[in-house]
């Protein structure tokens, strides 16, 4: 019967059906045809549709991230100029932190250079270091490392037209304009001459005294003249107000046709690389002199060492300081040409002074900077760290005791919540997020343990089952109401080992144990 | 203030660098100052409506390849003054090869076609309608003399009017 229906035509097997069948068919085929995907109705489902698509197990996003890492690795291969401009403003601060760090790496070492360095006029930086008890390295950085911004410019990479300048006080400007263009030029030469790659530029060049860094942003650069060898923290200086410049100027600068007028705004910024590292006031120099000349063949010899030797010592100390029972050294740093450490000293444990005097070191070359602390090393009796007994505020034990008050209500023999118990619950969220917050303040860190409780006179399996199925329904809830809380909680099932009410009372005091409660947790 | 960027550009020794010289600083030397990659001058310059504008002038040796000079000495730039000599008249082939280039290469840009030498009368080697047949893609002609100092005032004070008249992106 099948078969000899199905070898006939389909239009007639359709004429045999029912008329309001056919009526409903035709309906569907014309719904079939009218949903056909047009990029107009894909346009308007589609973010509708990622949405819905990045929920549940398999979220969307987890599927885009290959194609979206390829997409960019596209786009950077194509025009990396596009994706750098607009990362740029962002992208700067994290590239000059990792720089600070480098920078930082690289005076280390430099001063470990230095030390080994000789010359004449080393010579009598180390009778100084020698006489004022400032160790030889920062003599040599501060006499070295000096240096004075005499002229900021801000460029239009473009058109290498100057847009504005600045200049400490007193200094003559060259004829900026040609200084400006001309080294846009120069750097436009260098990179020709050199064959660079487009992305490749001039950064810094050195002529003599001067040295001069330009810091390039996307549209416009900063050069900075500098008198003397520059700090490298100008080279921050420079990054960072290239960067200000485009945060806040970055269209004008896109669209600039020789008006040079609105970037008056940027002045402050520029003024800011004004910067200067002054030496000391010259004074008393002809005496090193006299005494660095009958002394160079003693000192050649002997020199060397004692640089080392005066940062060595000044290392050895702070260490055994720091090894010393009942001393921290918190903090060792220069200020005001002198070395400040600051130490936690137990009122039980030897003076700094002590110290120093005992391993032949001049304390007066430190100042030291005490605070008084209890060392658990010279008071074994003490329990330290982990096992000492936490001392929890008033403050946070009242909030726990309130938030321990809530008590969530079940249905007999079961882990369906009683109705009406969303505020209860809501209320344990609100008293939870006060308690994280003050907990904060006094360093302390709280978790809330959802606690299962089941009715019942002995611990048995079921009365466990119950309480943990009570905790973790009374966690779904909680975590709908109080999402953001939610890493704070925990549920855990107790049976009948805690029980909220006596075991043994009348039905409704029984009744509390088929409930939840919450407990604070502090570390 | 106004300011703005023109370039020089034009086969060897037709007298670039004599005319920016004859106008920024109105010398004029017979020795020949060969430029060594790129020079940049200044000059403020008074429009015809009383408006200052600042000339930044870009000196550069000629050279052939201008898809190479595009994105690093001529970015940014709004006008040009493509300079011939008006005794080689292969100068004048390659100003205009240098204009179409130019042409395609950047838009909206203010130029003019300086025929320099215009003192040396005996060796004239190009006429009036050579220049004005093959000059459309080159803005305006004007004939100049960097010695004598003939239409240079004119041709940098005109070019710097039409360049403010026409900002570009
Ligand atoms: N007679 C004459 N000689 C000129 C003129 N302009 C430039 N020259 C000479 O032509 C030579 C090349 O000039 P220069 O300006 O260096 O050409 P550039 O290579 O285009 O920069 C020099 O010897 C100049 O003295 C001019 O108007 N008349
Ligand atoms: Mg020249």
């Amino acid at each position: 019967m099948a078969d000899r229906r199905a070898g006939r035509p389909i239009d007639e097997r359709l004429r045999e059906l029912d008329p309001r069948e056919r009526q409903n068919l035709d309906a569907l085929a014309k719904r079939m045809r009218g949903a056909r995907l047009t990029p107009r109705l894909v346009g308007e489902t589609l973010p509708e549709a990622v949405l819905i698509g990045d929920e549940g197990s398999r979220p969307l996003s987890r599927s885009m991230t290959g194609i979206t890492e390829r997409a960019i690795a596209a786009s950077v291969e194509d025009n990396p100029e596009a994706l750098s401009t607009a990362l740029f403003p962002i992208i700067g601060a994290a590239i000059r932190k990792a720089l600070n760090k480098m920078l930082a790496e690289m005076m280390e070492s430099m001063n470990s250079g230095l030390e080994r360095a000789f010359s004449f006029k080393r010579l009598g930086w180390r009778f100084e270091s020698w006489k004022t008890g400032t160790p030889f390295v920062e003599i040599v950085l501060r006499e070295t490392l000096r240096y004075r911004v005499e002229h900021v410019f801000l460029i239009h990479s473009k058109t290498g037209l100057l847009l504005r300048e600045a200049s400490p006080p007193g200094v003559v400007s060259p004829d900026s304009d040609m200084v400006a263009s001309m080294l846009e030029a120069v750097r436009e030469y260098i990179k020709d001459s050199l064959a660079l790659a487009k992305t490749d530029a001039v950064q810094s060049i050195r002529t003599g005294s001067y040295a001069l860094l330009v810091e390039d942003g996307p549209y416009a650069s900063i050069a900075l003249f500098v008198r003397g060898s520059p700090d490298p923290s100008l080279r921050n200086a420079a990054q960072e107000a290239v960067e200000t410049i485009h945060l806040r100027l970055g269209s004008r600068l896109k669209s600039f046709s020789g008006d040079v007028g609105p970037f008056e705004e940027a002045d402050p910024a520029l003024r800011r690389c004004l910067l200067s590292q002054d030496t000391r006031a010259p004074g008393g120099k002809p005496v090193y002199a006299i005494v660095a000349l009958s002394a160079i063949l003693l000192a050649a010899m002997t020199a060397v060492g004692f640089g080392i030797a005066a940062a060595r010592s000044r290392e050895a100390f702070e260490r055994a300081l720091d090894e010393e029972p009942g001393i921290v050294l918190v903090d060792s740093r220069r200020s005001r040409g002198r070395r400040v450490l600051r130490v936690l000293r137990d009122p039980g444990a030897a003076t700094v002074a002590e110290l120093a005097e005992g391993m032949g070191v001049d304390a007066a070359a430190f100042v030291v900077e005490e605070e008084p602390y209890w060392s658990p090393e010279l008071r074994p009796g003490v329990p330290v760290a982990e096992d000492a007994p936490l001392v929890v505020p008033e403050e946070l034990l009242e909030l726990a005791r309130r938030l321990g008050g809530i008590v969530i209500l079940f249905e007999q023999d079961s882990g369906e919540l009683r109705t009406g118990q969303q505020a209860a619950i809501r209320a344990a969220g609100d008293l939870l997020s006060e308690l994280i917050g003050k907990s904060r303040a006094y360093g302390l860190d709280v978790s809330v343990d959802i606690v299962g409780h089941a009715a019942g006179e002995v611990q048995d399996e079921a009365g466990l089952r119950v309480s943990e199925e009570r905790a973790q329904k009374a966690l779904a809830m909680f975590a709908e109401l109080n999402a953001p809380l939610v890493d704070y909680v925990r549920p855990v099932g107790v049976g009948v080992a805690e029980p909220v009410a006596p075991t043994d009372g009348a039905e409704d005091e029984r009744a509390l144990n088929r409930s939840v409660t919450f407990k604070a947790i502090f570390r | 203030m106004i300011k703005k960027k023109l370039c020089l550009l034009g086969s060897l020794g037709v007298g670039k660098t004599s005319l920016i010289r004859k106008f920024v600083l109105n010398v004029y030397s017979e020795t020949y100052l060969c430029t060594v990659g790129v020079k940049v001058d200044k000059k403020i310059v008074r429009l015809r409506d009383g408006e200052d504008v600042i000339l930044m002038i870009w000196d550069m040796e000629g050279q052939d390849d201008f898809s190479s000079l595009a994105d690093t000495y001529l970015r940014g730039l709004s006008g040009y003054l493509c300079v011939a000599d008006g005794t080689r008249p292969e100068t004048l082939r390659t100003a205009l090869s240098i204009c179409s280039s130019m042409n395609s290469m950047f838009q909206g840009v203010s130029s003019s076609l300086l025929v320099n030498k215009c003192d040396l009368t005996d060796r004239w080697a190009v006429t009036e309608e050579e220049c004005h047949d093959l000059a459309p893609g080159c803005g305006r002609i004007l004939r100049t003399s960097a010695k004598l100092g003939i239409g240079v005032e004119e041709a940098f004070v005109d070019i710097a009017g039409r360049m403010v008249e026409r900002p570009h992106g």
